[in-house]
């Protein structure tokens, strides 16, 4: 690994576990919302490391396009998000550090307790053929779950749309008549 | 990049990281949509998991890739459900802090 590329990795691990450390800490929730660009970007920078170029452009239109465009609308529409005496934390926020760490804690030593297993070289993929390998993927093996998903998300579409009706303005107008 | 230099662990030893982080959120934060930002961190250190493994130990199988493109559509439509009940519990309740709202019907 040359010199660059280490540094780029180093500066691309960072900005990931800093932008995310940003996000849950942080009181003013605007400024969680806009740091969570930042962590999308990083993680899709190691899609692009392991050579799947189409989840980087997915990532990039999925989250930190329409996610955070979504997170942000509804930070805007709810109140007491920038007010920076305000505590966002709650009563637990001791234990969650407690848990957290230990869960990491944990994980770390059976990771290293497991080190001979994981040490395996990268396979060879050719990375111009994934995306037309998974386009025919997706219509052969894996074609009911493709289909599920779009009635996942028209159902999504219209259970938001229900949910985020105003009943009250609703009746209004109808009474307005 | 070439990846011969860089062992798997790595990719689970930071998606780790990254999935702790996202639990303190998801434990600590007051406010439902920053619980939700939280539970956005975790889907993504599952899905760089996914993709890790998937390039390490499966490179000719690409059902990696495929969960993680379930998964992302997953979570679109939980972010747009999630900010909406979000929006009627502020609509209804005025407040959007999760250890307030204690009462299911409106």
């Amino acid at each position: 690994m040359s010199v660059l590329e280490l540094a780029l990795l180093i500066f691309l691990t960072a900005v990931t576990v800093f932008s995310a450390l940003m996000v849950v800490a942080v009181r003013n929730l605007i400024h969680a919302g806009f740091w969570l660009l930042p962590f999308f970007l990083g993680i899709g920078g190691f899609y692009l490391i392991l050579s799947v170029e189409f989840l980087f452009a997915l990532q990039l239109l999925l989250y930190a396009g329409a996610v955070m465009v979504v997170v942000l609308f509804a930070l805007m529409l709810t109140r007491d998000v920038m007010n920076p005496q305000i505590r966002q934390t709650n009563r637990l926020y001791v234990a969650a550090i407690a848990a957290s760490a230990s869960m990491m804690t944990l994980l770390v030593v059976l990771i290293y307790r497991h080190l001979g297993a994981l040490s395996v070289p990268p396979g060879l993929v050719d990375s111009d053929a994934i995306t037309r390998r998974l386009g025919t993927m997706l219509l052969n093996e894996y074609v009911l779950p493709f289909e599920l998903t779009s009635a996942l998300l028209l159902s999504a579409m219209l259970g938001a749309i229900f949910l985020a009706r105003n009943p009250r303005i609703e009746m209004e107008e109808e009474s307005g008549e | 990049m070439n990846l011969n230099h860089l062992p798997l662990h790595f990719f689970v030893l930071l998606s780790t990281v990254l999935f702790a982080i996202g639990l303190y959120g998801l434990i600590s934060r007051r406010n439902a949509i920053a619980v939700l930002m939280s539970i956005e961190i975790v889907m993504n250190a599952a899905n760089l998991n996914f993709v890790a493994f998937w390039r390490y130990l499966h490179p000719q199988s690409l059902e990696g890739v495929v969960f993680v493109l379930v998964t992302i559509t997953v979570a679109a439509a939980e972010v747009a459900v999630g900010m909406a009940v979000v929006l009627s519990i502020y609509r209804t309740l005025h407040t959007v802090n999760v250890d307030e709202v204690a009462q299911m019907r409106g």
